[in-house]
């Protein structure tokens, strides 16, 4: 019995201690500097660090089968002229290889939203494996970074759809 | 069996205990369509929150209505019963989980968590953890038919019972 017992609880300090050592790994956190990553654009381009710099950017990690991507895609799209007007840009990226399960694509939450999508300050984009371990540690299908125009890291949430006022919050803030 | 659905449900809601059986059924039942209402569109905000309610469609909506009182009708009927069936209790609770599942493991951290507790590394996580949560998301039409057959299996089976049940008794409307 003792045992058995004893078993248990190294197993299960085995897991608790391999989860916090996951969480602990390199987990960006608010304070910090966002990574200077040159991201893929689906049409081709590529946005460079200096593209960003020197203004507020929401950058958003999503996976293209992820019922609240898309909802807040189209929530990203219903304020995205307001995003403009305050020198806000969004850059939107699929997580590498979708998880591991190949979804839509973000084209089909393009298609979903229309004009909007066309929008000058919206970056639409593919992140690397690379990118995505960075940025995306725990595989989190909906996560995003509000980056501040110094580059830090302001706000780490997920689901615009639920946290739209973080958002607007963000971009309205006296800089 | 139609003829024993419907003795079971007059018995249950006309007959001597009438009162009892639709107070369960509207109590229970708003209660439980006001969850369903908050649940089905969750998966778009990724969580149960009142802000689900703006992906309410009349669709979703009907929906919620046949869960909840399918459920708070299986509940009454087994009430009415002597012997409550412990198959349409399974068919019951298997409709409800199934209904939960999309919008708990899809789009949440739920999936990622349980993984990196089972120790799975980062890479594995994010190489892996969308082949089990894209399920849900893709395949949530095919979830929410499956609650549907689960809750209306649950309803007439618990209906055959309480009819079964007047027939053991002798028990007269």
């Amino acid at each position: 019995m003792k045992t058995l017992y004893r078993f248990w609880l190294i197993s299960a300090l085995c897991i608790v201690g391999t989860a916090f050592g996951i969480a602990k790994g390199q987990e960006l956190a608010i304070g910090n500097r966002a990574p200077a990553f040159v991201y893929r654009e689906l049409n081709g381009k590529v946005v460079r660090p200096g593209d960003l710099r020197g203004h507020p950017y929401m950058l958003w990690l999503v996976a293209s089968w992820c019922s609240s991507c898309e909802a807040g895609s189209s929530v990203v799209a219903s304020h995205i002229d307001m995003l403009k007007q305050h020198g806000v840009n969004v850059v939107e990226l699929r997580l590498a290889n979708d998880l591991g399960a190949q979804g839509p694509g973000l084209q089909a939450f393009q298609r979903a939203i229309g004009l909007k999508a066309r929008s000058t300050n919206w970056y639409w984009g593919e992140a690397s494996v690379q990118q995505t371990l960075a940025l995306d540690p725990h595989g989190y299908p909906d996560i995003y970074y509000l980056v501040g125009a110094n580059g830090g890291i302001v706000a780490i949430a997920g689901n615009p759809a639920a946290s739209w006022n973080r958002i607007e919050a963000f971009a309205v803030a006296p800089r | 069996m139609v003829g024993q659905v419907v003795q079971g449900f007059r018995l249950t809601f006309a007959g001597v205990q009438k009162t009892r059986g639709l107070l369960i059924l509207f109590v229970s039942g708003a209660g439980a369509t006001a969850f369903y209402l908050f649940l089905l569109p969750s998966p778009a905000v990724g969580g149960i929150s009142p802000l689900a309610l703006h992906y309410l469609t009349p669709a979703l909506t009907a929906l919620a209505i046949l869960f909840g009182f399918g459920l708070s009708a299986t509940l009454a009927l087994n009430f009415s019963a002597i012997r409550r069936s412990k198959a349409a209790g399974a068919a019951g609770l298997g409709g409800l989980l199934t209904s939960v599942l999309p919008a708990s493991l899809c789009c949440t951290s739920v999936v990622p968590s349980l993984l990196a507790l089972a120790g799975a590394s980062s890479s594995t996580i994010i190489g892996s953890s969308g082949k089990i949560q894209s399920i849900f998301a893709l395949h949530e039409n095919a979830f929410l038919g499956a609650s549907l057959a689960a809750v209306l299996a649950a309803v007439i089976l618990a209906a055959r019972n309480a009819a079964a049940s007047c027939a053991v008794t002798g028990q007269v409307t």
